[in-house]
């Protein structure tokens, strides 16, 4: 599962693998919450997605709750669900019966929850949590590793481009490179920017920021 | 504070900053950054002997984290040219 490391891919796999390795899964699908957005990136049937849009419109839901509870949430028949009577009822007005939400959680990275769901009553158990558990915990780690690499890989753009102005200062002011660098913090300072911005911005026009005078 | 005024020292300011070491390491590698993790924590700690230059870049790295949120500069540099 760790082979295929976009992001996108990385989900669609987990929740095909959800559906066939979850005893009693027809459908499964990953909320993500990240900065108080709520987004569902990965599923496996539209039905899903529709299942989760009402979670959003009702703010309620085993999934939600889930991922804001960093626990496995089941449902085992929507029908007859009193936790969460609004989400419950257009649920199960869609043919989903059962849900069973467990959280991908990783270290101090909370991503969501991994959703699946069954069109019969008392789908899942034990057994189904367990998997759904396992599931949950390499998808986590699998994404948090996704997440580092991305870091690194805009942590290194930045560095470069860093250089680049660096090269500029060097070569218009006859300085060394610590010297450039001690300009484009001054830059910083003067003007509240990054020197990401600092630097940009001296690449594009070949000015270095300075404050209005 | 601005300059080479002396504002925070770099272990107050990293503790202020609620950065784990992951954090800033990468914030310090993204602006030219040359040393490991190891030995960021321990200039960041002020337990080593920082050149001028690395200094600086460790202040940049954290302060960083405060322009992120709307702060201005509060670590202290060393040594910082003035603007042409």
């Amino acid at each position: 599962m760790q082979a295929d490391t976009t992001s996108e891919a990385l989900l669609g796999r987990i929740v095909k693998a959800a559906v066939s390795e979850v005893s009693g899964a027809r459908y499964a699908g990953i909320t993500l919450v990240n900065a108080r957005k709520v987004s569902t990136p990965a599923a496996t049937s539209e039905l899903v997605e529709r299942i989760d849009q009402i979670q959003y419109e009702t703010g309620q839901g085993p999934c939600l709750e889930s991922a804001a509870r960093h626990q496995t949430v089941r449902s085992d028949d929507l029908r007859e669900e009193a936790r969460w009577p609004r989400f419950a009822r257009r649920a199960a007005d869609l043919g989903v019966v059962s849900m069973l939400s467990v959280q991908l959680f990783a270290g101090a990275e909370s991503f969501g929850a991994l959703n699946i769901y069954a069109e019969s009553a008392k789908a899942f158990g034990p057994d189904s949590e367990s998997t759904g558990i396992l599931l949950a915990s390499h998808a986590a780690l699998a994404m948090a590793a996704a997440r580092k690499e991305a870091n690194l890989l805009a942590a290194m753009d930045t560095r470069d481009l860093i250089g680049q102005a660096k090269g500029i200062l060097v070569e218009r002011y006859k300085i060394t490179g610590v010297q450039a660098f001690g300009l484009l913090v001054a830059s910083s300072q003067s003007v509240n920017h990054k020197l990401r911005a600092v630097a940009e911005h001296l690449v594009a026009t070949g000015e270095l920021i300075t404050p209005p005078r | 504070m601005s300059g080479n005024n002396p504002g925070f020292s770099l272990s107050d300011g990293w503790d202020l900053s609620g950065l784990t070491l992951d954090q800033l390491w990468l914030r310090y590698i993204a602006i030219g950054g040359t040393v490991g993790k190891a030995q960021l924590a321990v200039y960041a700690r002020g337990r080593g002997r920082p050149d001028d230059y690395q200094h600086n870049m460790i202040a940049q790295a954290i302060n960083e984290h405060f322009l992120d949120r709307g702060g201005d500069h509060p670590v202290g540099y060393h040594d910082i040219p003035s603007l042409p």
